[in-house]
């Protein structure tokens, strides 16, 4: 879909990617929804304050092996602060998470739904995971609101809206993360990154 | 996580000072540097341990005050002293939690007035205090191209903490640390009760750091640290390149000089062994270049009838003379060449033949006079007779080049490169002299 006006102030819209799902309006407090031929309004952006950070929207990071360029940014906020999760793409169009958690980077591309873990009941820090033939340790176990949205995303993303998550951690450094929520679950896999290790392309 | 905007400051719950609020969202506990109480950062700032009657540490990188290191801006937000005791000997360090808003936490340690810069290190590596004690050898990591040796295992203990932290330290409580070193960093494995994890740690320029954080009395480095890189004098790989490169250039060049024999100059004199002794008058032409004088002897004669199995040799003595048949300054002073001593068909040896050089200065006119020294083999007592056969001839080569003071010269070049080797295992050694591991039989 290309240019397309705002349903909330008619502004025009263009999705930086063909296959964005949810875009923000430029102009107004609006999140809109993509779907096939129709767009409609699914809520509010939120408030983006200004932080210092490693890289923003229309930014490439390099991260090892993994180049992704940004094109989405949602904030999380776990009520005394909160972290980054910017949408993108590898230059073969796959989708990637790129999360900045207090200096720590996370690179992630999502997991296959057939691949994910077979997980009954709580998850709690130590539980054992098994996803794509490798053993995870469950480390972290939390909730955080989405308080903000800006940019174009492939999945639908809700300002306000409480994500409850799961960290694991294998023995040869990679990092499963699922998002659960009622009715349905996403898991990503990937590295961590240090911030002085990672190239970052401005936006021309 | 970055820390929400809004805070900024909080009142100790326990003593009411106000507190400022530096270090994002991660932090877990405040400790009040006023009342020494330990506060919940997420937890409305509650009182969880209360420390008494510390002693702040003398550190110039006070809670606050920031600066740039490696081209990020940290704030220092908090502060711990460690203490290790070890067979009689005490050594403390000062720790300093650093914050970054985009590069998140750090540490800053004062280490015998070095400045070490410490992050955690997300590669999955570990090594721990059991692996090291069952080693039979000192451990080692690879890792991001580096190889790791083990140094040392502390066992440093909390004895002063003020400020934020992302964790909850205790007065008392010890962590055990693993230290692994390669040539200019250091990784540790950190171990308490609660929680393991890696950390990688890299030396900071003092000087500037302080200079970067405002301080006005940095600290000052005693002696080196065990990661500090060898840098030589600056020049030193440069020097052992160099020094390299000359050495097999010197050897090359002497071993070319050496081929070059040079020209024959004259027609070459024969003496025949039986009109020995005489003087023979020797002409060293002026000319450029030094000019060579060979002597050689024939390599076999027949053997006498009282030594008839073995090889007959006649040692000529050869003395430089100068015109006047006075001996001359620079002649040999014990020169000799034998006829003589090799089996029949077999080429000359080594004894057969006799080199004088002279230097272009020296050219002139010179008398060579031979006489027989000993002849032999003797056999039931008594000499061989004269020899009857046998010659020397004596030639004149010009143009001649000789590698041997490219030869000395490639020895000093040698032992430049010796030197700078040696400098650099003399500081390695040193460097490792910190390691606590000892090899048992």
């Amino acid at each position: 879909m290309s240019t397309f006006s705002c349903p909330n102030c008619g502004d025009d819209v263009t999705p930086t990617i063909a296959r964005a799902r949810m875009v923000t309006c430029p102009s107004c407090d609006s999140t809109i929804l993509i779907e096939s031929e129709a767009v409609r309004l699914a809520g509010e952006q939120g408030v983006m304050h200004e932080v210092p950070m490693l890289f923003d929207i229309g930014d490439t990071v390099i991260c090892g092996e993994t180049t992704v360029t940004l094109h989405g940014h949602a904030r999380f906020s776990y009520g005394r602060g909160f972290w980054e999760e910017f949408w993108g793409e590898t230059p073969s169009g796959d989708p990637m998470w790129v999360s900045v958690d207090e200096g720590d980077i996370v690179v992630q591309k999502p997991v296959p739904a057939r691949n994910y873990p077979r997980a009954q009941g709580e998850f709690r820090p130590g539980r054992e995971l098994h996803c794509q033939d490798q053993s995870f340790k469950v480390v972290e176990v939390d909730s955080a609101d989405c308080v903000a949205l800006r940019g174009s995303f492939d999945e639908e993303l809700k300002v306000g809206e409480t994500y409850s998550f799961v960290n694991a951690q294998s023995s040869n450094g990679l990092l499963l993360s699922g998002e659960i929520w009622e009715g349905g679950q996403s898991w990503f896999l990937g590295y961590w990154f240090d911030p002085f290790e990672i190239t970052v392309r401005r936006q021309a | 996580m970055s820390l929400a905007a809004a805070t900024t400051t909080v009142n100790c719950t326990s003593c009411g000072a106000g507190l400022d609020v530096l270090g994002g969202g991660r932090v877990m506990v405040h400790i009040c540097p006023y009342c020494g109480a330990e506060l919940d950062a997420q937890d409305d700032y509650k009182v969880i341990a209360k420390f008494d009657g510390l002693q702040r540490p003398d550190s110039p990188f006070r809670i606050g005050v920031a600066g740039k290191i490696k081209g990020v801006d940290y704030t220092v937000i908090g502060m711990l002293e460690f203490r290790e005791r070890y067979r009689g000997q005490t050594w403390t360090w000062i720790d300093h939690q650093l914050y970054s808003p985009t590069h998140g936490y750090a540490w800053l340690t004062i280490e015998d007035g070095h400045l070490v810069f410490t992050r955690r290190y997300r590669r999955p590596v570990w090594v721990s205090s059991a692996q090291v004690e069952r080693a039979n050898h000192p451990p080692t990591v690879r890792v991001d191209g580096d190889r790791y040796r083990y140094y040392e295992t502390s066992d440093g203990q909390i004895i002063f903490a003020e400020g934020e932290f992302t964790w909850a330290p205790k007065i008392g409580e010890k962590t055990t640390t693993v230290s692994m070193l390669t040539d200019n960093a250091m990784l540790g494995f950190s171990e308490t009760n609660q929680e393991r994890e890696v950390y990688r740690s890299e030396l900071l320029d003092s000087a500037a750091v302080s200079a970067s954080f405002g301080v006005t009395n940095p600290p000052v480095p005693k002696g080196s640290h065990p990661m500090q890189p060898y840098t030589g004098d600056g020049n030193d790989r440069f020097m052992r390149i160099v020094a390299l490169v000359a050495m097999v250039a010197c050897f090359a060049l002497a071993m070319i000089f050496d081929t070059r024999t040079g020209r024959e100059i004259g027609t070459p004199i024969e003496v025949q062994a039986a009109q020995l002794p005489m003087a023979i008058p020797i002409e060293i032409p002026d000319m450029p270049g030094p000019v060579r004088l060979t002597l050689d002897g024939t390599p076999h004669v027949t053997p006498w009838a009282g030594a008839p199995n073995s090889n007959r040799w006649s040692r000529i003595d050869a003395q430089l003379l100068l015109a006047d048949g006075s001996a001359a300054p620079n002649g040999p002073s014990r020169a000799r060449v034998y006829v003589g001593g090799q089996r029949a068909g077999q080429p000359a040896g080594s004894t057969n033949h006799l080199e004088m050089i002279f230097p272009s200065t020296q050219a002139g006119q010179y008398q060579l006079a031979l006489a027989v020294g000993a002849d032999g083999p003797s056999a039931n007592n008594q000499t061989p007779p004269r020899l009857t056969e046998g010659s020397i001839t004596i030639r004149s080569y010009g143009d001649i080049s000789s590698g041997y003071w490219l030869y000395r010269l490639a020895i000093v070049f040698l032992i430049v490169v010796l030197i700078s080797f040696a400098r650099k295992w003399y500081f390695n050694r040193n460097r490792w002299s910190g390691s606590d591991w000892t090899s048992e039989d």
